[in-house]
């Protein structure tokens, strides 16, 4: 990335505030043990749902535990299984597409089934399906949402590079003698990576929002861990007497959501002026 | 240019089809052509006629899945090209045959800086060491008439001129002194004065390398500069061969006398510019006769019935046309 481009993120609005939020979500999971008041796993049963407080900025759960310490904790989660499975996504997909669009012919076609498959189903029933068969553990839940995700990539790389493999640069280089894969990852992959790397982004808000649900379905991550969506979950059967144990993780849900999808669309205009108007 | 040795480069009787929705199509049907080392050989014809299928044959990048030799021989240097596996034709181009191409503008890679992809050429075939690539990049450009090359080497494409960038193409062509280059148009993309300068430039590579040169191009009058014997094609076969003065002078076939009653000349005003009636026949149309023969003036009924050979007329000139 060039230094203009850097220049022209910092100029785009969304780009900014977006990257304000992921920072702030970043900061804080980086600086968790520094930052958080009190234990997330020492319970206090004499202190149950505490309403906010100045002890308690967030309140307590029906466990007596300090609610902004467990959301601090859960932005740990929340971002470890986001980078993860976008990571896990992004890698299977950005090489199938490549090897499927570059060689074509029987290996292409079977790819592109495979994609078709994963897409017929509804994408948290598939989760689901592979957390359920797994068993639910961080882990899983990560490896799961990669394994559903990767679809995408796979089919947006594989476009750009039908269009990337008829430039004439990737039969000028192949004239000087690069072999298949060389042309591939240096020729073909760096020219298809923009609109990846906007997908990325965007994609970590979605695998975070995945995490939630699943950990609110009870599949995901499992107490006394603190997810945003389990904390979330627990608190929706104290909705009427302690309405802040599901609130302060659902805003973090959705305040660190927004800020990648701002992210990811300020990186798209910058990136690439042609895509916004597609997508 | 006669020699008396092998040829560097020998097709014989080549035929390269393509596989399309309507059935398999022939771009290039029983092409002979021989090249000495070090000649430069004309290749003329018109769009469509087969002359790029023809060097992508060559360099053994036919689309793959869709483009075939379905028989015939390309022999360089005593060894059939298109018998080689994939690895070994990698070790061949760059290295033995290279090729520059008609868009400057759109072959290069537009993410890495002119000297990377230089450097990537003594990498692909093996030179692994960062600081003397880059050397022998800068050097090269330096030979290719590019001032400031170490700058020039860390710029980007899209920071280069047309004509610099034909330039850096020739240098990344003649990186390993390769034994024959194909260029495919490579000045039409140009203006006038860029276009002698980078014809120039491929003559004096090649003569100073010993190169052998395929030069494709349309254009008649930047074949007579450059090219020591020239061949016509036309819809997907080689209808004449000639050296490049004779060609002016007598042309053989009567499709290379109305090519060069085409091209405009000074002094010629108030005359109207020639032009071949009819249209070259779309190539997957099987012809019974000579495939000029539905446009050509002197056509009688034999040319429409059997097909003609190409054959030798005299030393050096061979002509596809039974009339002659």
């Amino acid at each position: 990335m060039t230094a203009g481009f850097w220049k022209k993120l910092l100029r785009n609005k969304s780009a900014l505030i977006g990257g304000f939020l992921i920072a702030i979500v970043v900061l804080t999971a980086v600086f968790a043990p520094l930052l958080a008041p009190c234990d997330p796993y020492e319970m206090h049963m004499d202190d149950r749902f505490a309403a906010p407080s100045a002890a308690h900025p967030m309140g307590t759960d029906q466990y007596g535990r300090d609610l902004f310490s467990r959301v601090i904790y859960g932005a740990v989660i929340s971002l470890q299984v986001g980078i993860i499975a976008v990571g896990v996504s992004m890698a299977l997909g950005v090489f199938l597409g490549l090897i499927s669009g570059y060689f074509g012919g029987w290996l292409d076609r079977a790819v592109m089934i495979l994609v078709d498959i994963f897409l017929s189903f509804p994408i948290i029933l598939l989760a689901i399906a592979f957390v359920a068969v797994l068993g639910p553990s961080p882990k899983n839940v990560m490896l799961a949402l990669g394994m559903i995700y990767w679809t995408n990539y796979a089919r947006t790389v594989r476009a750009g590079v039908l269009a990337a493999k008829e430039e004439e640069y990737v039969l000028a280089a192949r004239t000087t003698g690069a072999g298949d894969f060389r042309v591939i990852f240096l020729y073909i992959l760096p020219n298809v990576m923009a609109p990846v790397i906007v997908m990325a982004t965007l994609g970590l808000g979605t695998a975070i929002i995945s995490e939630s649900t699943l950990s609110f379905l009870g599949l995901g991550i499992q107490p006394p861990a603190a997810s945003w969506g389990s904390t979330l979950a627990v608190g929706l059967d104290h909705l009427h007497s302690a309405p802040h144990i599901s609130i302060f993780p659902g805003c973090c849900i959705m305040l660190t959501v927004l800020g990648f999808n701002l992210l990811g669309n300020g990186i798209r205009d910058v990136a690439d002026p042609k895509l916004s108007r597609r997508l | 240019m006669k020699n008396n040795a092998a040829p560097l480069l020998e097709i014989k009787d080549l035929s390269v089809s393509f596989r399309t929705e309507s059935g398999r199509v022939s771009v290039v049907r029983d092409v002979n052509l021989t090249l000495a080392a070090g000649e430069i050989i004309g290749l003329v014809g018109e769009s469509g006629s087969g002359k790029s299928v023809l060097s992508f044959a060559v360099m053994g990048l036919l689309p793959p899945g869709s483009g075939f030799i379905d028989s015939g021989e390309i022999l360089f240097a005593g060894r059939n090209l298109p018998a080689l596996s994939r690895r070994e034709m990698s070790g061949v181009r760059g290295r033995e045959i290279s090729m520059i191409f008609q868009e400057p503008m759109t072959s290069l890679n537009p993410v890495y800086s002119i000297g990377a992809q230089l450097d990537e050429v003594f990498v692909n075939h093996g030179d692994r060491d960062r600081k003397a690539n880059r050397k022998r990049s800068i050097k090269l450009l330096e030979r290719v008439g590019i001032p400031r090359a170490a700058e020039i080497a860390r710029s980007y494409p899209h920071q280069l001129s047309g004509g610099m960038r034909q330039r850096v193409m020739i240098a990344m062509a003649m990186a390993l002194s390769p034994k024959l280059l194909i260029a495919d148009e490579p000045t039409t993309a140009l203006d006038v004065t860029i276009q002698a300068q980078i014809l120039r430039l491929i003559e004096q590579m090649a003569r100073e390398n010993g190169t052998a040169v395929i030069f494709i191009s349309h254009n008649l009058g930047v074949i007579a500069q450059l090219c020591d014997v020239v061949a016509v094609m036309y819809s997907s076969q080689i209808v004449e061969i000639t050296g490049a003065e004779r060609l002016y002078q007598s042309p053989a076939h009567p499709y290379t006398k109305s090519l060069l009653e085409c091209v405009p000349q000074i002094g010629m005003s108030g005359k109207r510019l020639n032009s071949i009636e009819g249209t070259v026949p779309h190539p997957g149309d099987e012809i019974s006769g000579c495939r000029f023969a539905p446009r050509c003036g002197e056509a009688e009924g034999r040319c429409r019935e059997q097909a003609p050979e190409l054959r030798r007329l005299a030393e050096g000139v061979c002509c596809r046309c039974w009339k002659r």
